[in-house]
């Protein structure tokens, strides 16, 4: 857990929360001298006092809601910043936990942002508004400075001693948002099962049980946060208390205090304990919300992402060259020692069990994992990538198959040619239908052929392929032996192959097995 | 609202009471104190000044016990509140056939109970405490001139009636924008996790992830605008403060000058009550809206009989996914019989999941479903589903055991997200589906995520019941089935026994045909 909060920051809102103080002691000033013309003076009213009262308040508020806003601001920029960070740290692997990264980006980090939009600027203002009224108070009434100074430590003490009790809850709390903890959630998400299995009656008494211990682990967390502002409402009152028995004695009995100072005093006195409880609240709201930040920083620890590795050779023997590679996630080597060169426009499949390394070799050639070891050349780093999945959201099928390229006429041939206009003619729009969300239920033998639409319009110099391990339709298998033919006619095709079909039409065979890349023999 | 108020009435009702003493007892301190400094200044005797003062110590400890009080009760009403709409809520997912798998309803979900949360604690109730206690305020005003009769009404209905309710439209405003610039940053991210790989390879990962972080700048200056609206009410509740010291300044400057010290420390002290209500009751609406929603979605309570005969027909069923362009079942018929074995196949996409989905609708069966559901609990729990299937802790390790999940123990806790490989996640509900003991047997995929040896375990299980209907791409064991269906593009093409089809030559015998094709 660390919070790097920008010193400068830090500096310039101590400045601002001092300027707004003093316009706050200055009103508080002049409040006090008017009222004590009345009280003991002439009773008579200074319109020229009362000018300034007006001015030196409205100051004050226009600051203070300067303040509000550009602290805000300068914590809403670094959320975004955060936001911008986190997504950074996007790669192939993270769809395997999705949920924990979306989670971190839309729900740890909106509950994080209260803690640099709020719980800073007010901890500043606050430390600052304890100093200035202390410092003050000396000088107008110095004995009612020195009672507030003797009272004042209870208070953070107390926070800092509840504030650790509170930090593990809260944590805890942080935590199990992202295991979707609250069983509620879980339950909302699984309620299929609970359907099919008829244990609803079971269900629903554990759900109860679990809510019960919810509001009492709740209840205790509050308590907490309540006793301690039931103890600052005593110190408080203690301090006030304190205060105004000592002003009374003075007046009554030594008759050494004027009425300004009196008033001054019984003004500044409650907004220096206001400010130590508003700093208790903040206290427990500071400690829920650096758990949140803990979810985010557990993504931001992930290393940066890693520069092109690949090179474009010069020579034009080959497209693909891979020399000395080894291939492997962090520790773990899945293959090494790799020398493999494919020629142009040819097939070359690659097969082997499942685990061994077949798709962390094409991740390799694409780019996506610097190999361990080794060199990779390609002739270009135009690829093409045919697999069955495909998300979309938020573009047509046009857009996506023409990449800006292709017209309409073009793409809708090349629909007709791999047998999908069917398909398409079902959508409202046709190719021009907005898909959202991909919310169009395409099959995965259709994503196939979309796919090879694709790099037949765009006509990349390498094409890399994943053979989809179930089994596809009849047409779209056909279309796939077909067509990879006439993808030769322009391009390098390096396949995963789990079938002997397209083994048989390809021009060269690897076979990848106990971390050793060697020719197969088909 | 009614029924809250049904519930959990004595609570609420002590705790407005309490909030509005405690409130009206903080005024009175520093009334008290002013009252005290006049005083002073005109000799009376000590003992009246330390009655003040000791009433004032008196008022303090009372109003912060009463507040300690005020709160336990108000949170406490609250949160069983919120835990009887989460039963009630839960109860109505049961009875609707929506999808409750996505991530993004699960956030919006939890959002709208924390609204709930917030309508209670942080709008209503120090709206009701703030606006008893103006109402005391004001008549308390009538003791002094019919001026500060105005002037209080007029405070109180600048702010907690015209500023809130101005405010209330912009706020609607900005809140509506940012749910809709969320949301878009969040399919966005989605898209962006879930096809990084088609991105990257394409080169256009950097372009989509700079249009999620122009969608976060967006949703940074809707966060501004908010700010903004805040500092606004911020600003205008303290013109309103200022306005009404001066105008007790001026107003009592002949009258009642002895008065004015505690007038404008009341003054102060009512602000710290009515201030921090204003930005809370601008979203009283807004909130309430939402509020209602959930309540409305917890209203359809029903539990659908079903029934288990001998025999389970589904006769020309078309199916339309609400959001779908098409239908993904048309025109299917299908009958099974008790003690009969039914495979369904067909590549993916084709409507074997839809067709499952139906057919689970119409009978109790053991279902294995397309998307497993484990909850927070420990695998006992998990597994007997919270002990709705009685069985020994002795039978579940054996059970564990037998599908190598023996590093899994009953009394283990399993958290649903990411804890549990595809696999596991089988072989549990496998083993759910062992304890359930259904006589009737439905699964999506049974065999998928599987290593050899375990597929042929499953497979025997499986094989080994009376009646049973299983969607695969598996077609290791496909001659063993009775029935099978040959599924495409929503309709079964063809239907048969296994030696009938196979000498056919049509779309089953080409699906067997690749598939020990494969290598």
């Amino acid at each position: 857990m660390k919070i790097e909060f920008p010193r400068k920051w830090l500096t310039i809102y101590a400045l601002i929360s001092l300027m707004m103080i003093i316009l706050y002691v200055f009103f508080g000033h002049y409040l006090s001298v008017i009222l004590s013309e009345f009280i003991v003076g002439d009773q008579t009213l200074s319109y020229n006092l009362l000018t300034w009262m007006l001015i030196f308040f409205t100051a004050f508020i226009s600051l203070r809601a300067i303040y509000q806003y550009s602290t805000a601001h300068v914590a809403h920029k670094r959320m975004e910043q955060y936001g911008n960070r986190l997504l950074s740290k996007v790669n192939d692997t993270t769809n395997k936990k999705s949920e924990s990264f979306l989670n971190a980006l839309y729900v740890h980090l909106e509950k994080y942002r209260p803690f640099e939009q709020v719980f800073i600027p007010t901890i500043v203002n606050t430390m600052v508004k304890l100093a200035v009224i202390i410092i003050v108070l000396f000088f107008v009434h110095r004995n009612a400075a020195i009672i507030l100074m003797l009272t004042a430590p209870f208070v953070p003490l107390y926070y800092v001693l509840v504030g650790l009790q509170t930090r593990d809850e809260s944590y805890k709390q942080a935590s199990q948002f992202d295991d979707m903890g609250t069983l509620f959630l879980n339950l909302v998400r699984g309620k299929d099962t609970v359907r099919y299995t008829g244990s609803r009656d079971a269900v629903k008494g554990r759900l109860e049980e679990n809510n019960e211990d919810f509001v009492t682990q709740t209840m205790k967390i509050l308590k907490y946060a309540f006793q301690s502002s039931l103890m600052l409402e005593f110190i408080t009152i203690l301090g006030i208390g304190l205060v105004a028995l000592e002003i009374g004695l003075q007046i009554i009995i030594f008759e050494n205090i004027t009425f300004y100072a009196a008033f001054f005093t019984l003004l500044l006195a409650p907004e220096f304990y206001n400010a130590l409880k508003v700093l208790g609240v903040e206290f427990h709201n500071g400690q829920l919300a650096r758990g949140h930040l803990d979810k985010v920083n557990e993504w931001l620890k992930a290393p940066a992402k890693h520069e092109e590795y690949r090179t474009i050779s010069d020579s034009d023997e080959y497209a693909v060259e891979l020399e000395n590679v080894d291939i492997g996630y962090g520790e773990t080597r899945l293959a090494e020692n790799i020398n493999i060169k494919f020629s142009p426009r040819t097939i070359n499949a690659i097969t082997g069990p499942s685990g061994e390394g077949k798709t962390t070799l094409l991740k390799t050639i694409v780019g996506l994992l610097p190999p361990k070891r080794g060199e990779v050349k390609l002739s270009t780093l135009d690829i093409g990538y045919i697999s069955d999945e495909l998300y979309f959201n938020d573009s047509t099928l046009f857009e996506y198959l023409s990449d800006g390229g292709a017209g309409e006429e073009a793409v809708l041939n090349i629909l007709e040619q791999l047998k999908l206009m069917g398909s398409v003619n079902k959508l409202t729009e046709g190719i021009h239908t907005p898909i959202i969300n991909n919310n169009v239920p395409f099959s995965g033998g259709e994503i196939v052929r979309l796919k090879i639409a694709r790099v037949l319009l765009k006509q990349p110099g390498i094409i890399v392929m994943d053979e989809p391990t179930e089994f596809l339709d009849a047409e779209t298998e056909n279309i796939v032996l077909d067509h990879l033919k006439a993808l030769k006619e322009f391009s390098t095709i390096i396949a995963v192959v789990h079938r002997r079909r397209l083994l048989n039409i390809s021009d060269t065979h690897y076979h990848l097995e106990h971390k050793k890349l060697q020719r197969g023999d088909r | 609202m009614m029924e809250y108020l049904r519930n959990e009435k004595k609570h609420v009702v002590y705790s407005i009471l309490l909030g509005v003493v405690g409130s009206l007892i903080g005024i009175s301190i520093f009334g008290l104190s002013g009252y005290m400094i006049s005083l002073s200044f005109f000799e009376p005797p000590i003992f009246v000044i330390l009655l003040i003062i000791s009433m004032i110590k008196l008022f303090g400890m009372t109003k912060g016990g009463l507040k300690y009080l005020e709160r336990l009760l108000s949170h406490n009403a609250t949160f069983k509140l919120i835990s009887r709409m989460r039963t009630r809520y839960f109860e109505s997912t049961l009875s609707d056939d929506r999808d409750r798998h996505n991530v993004r309803f699960i956030q919006t979900l939890s959002r709208h109970f924390e609204d709930i949360e917030n309508y209670y604690i942080t709008i209503i109730y120090p709206y009701v405490v703030a606006a008893l206690l103006s109402i005391v305020i004001i008549l308390l005003s009538a003791i002094l001139n019919t001026e500060m009769i105005v002037i209080s009404l007029l405070v109180v209905l600048l702010m907690l009636v015209i500023l809130p309710f101005v405010f209330s439209r912009w706020d609607d405003k900005i809140d509506a924008e940012y749910d809709r610039l969320d949301t878009n940053a969040f399919l966005k991210t989605y898209q962006f996790i879930h096809g990084f790989t088609d991105l990257f390879i394409d080169g256009k990962n950097t372009i989509v992830q700079s249009d999620i972080d122009d969608q976060l700048k967006s949703i940074t200056r809707n966060k501004n605008r908010k700010s903004f609206k805040d500092s606004m009410i911020d600003f205008l509740s303290g013109m309103i403060q200022l306005g009404i010291i001066t105008a007790v300044i001026i107003l009592m400057q002949d009258d009642h000058i002895f008065l004015i010290p505690m007038l404008i420390l009341l003054v102060i002290s009512f602000f710290e009550v009515l201030t921090p209500v204003v930005e809370p009751a601008s979203q009283y609406f807004n909130t309430k809206q939402k509020v209602e929603q959930i309540e409305n979605e917890t209203s359809n309570i029903e539990s659908e009989p079903k029934v288990s005969g001998a025999e389970l027909t589904l006769s020309n069923v078309s199916y339309k996914y609400p959001a779908g362009a098409y239908d993904a079942l048309s025109d299917v018929s299908l009958t099974v019989n008790s003690g009969e074995k039914h495979a369904i196949i067909g590549s993916s996409g084709s409507g074997k999941t839809t067709l499952l989905n139906r057919l689970i609708e119409k009978r109790d069966m053991g279902v294995m479903p397309q998307h497993l559901d484990f909850y927070n609990a420990t695998i006992r729990d998990n597994l007997t589903m919270f002990g709705h299937f009685k069985i020994s802790d002795e039978a579940i390790k054996s059970l564990l055991a037998e599908f190598g999940l023996d590093h899994f123990n009953p009394d283990d806790f399993v958290y649903y997200t990411g804890q549990l490989s595809g696999g596991e996640q089988k072989r549990l509900h496998f083993i759910r589906m062992i304890i359930e003991d259904e006589d009737w047997w439905i699964l999506d995929e049974p065999s998928a995520k599987l290593n050899k040896e375990l597929q042929e375990k499953v497979w025997h299980s499986i094989l080994n019941r009376q009646t049973v209907i299983v969607s695969t791409h598996d077609l290791s064991y496909i001659h063993e089935f009775d029935r099978i269906h040959f599924i495409e593009n929503g309709r079964i093409i063809e239907s048969g026994i296994y030696e009938d089809l196979m000498a056919r030559r049509g779309a089953v015998h080409e699906a067997v045909k690749r598939f020990r094709d494969y290598l």
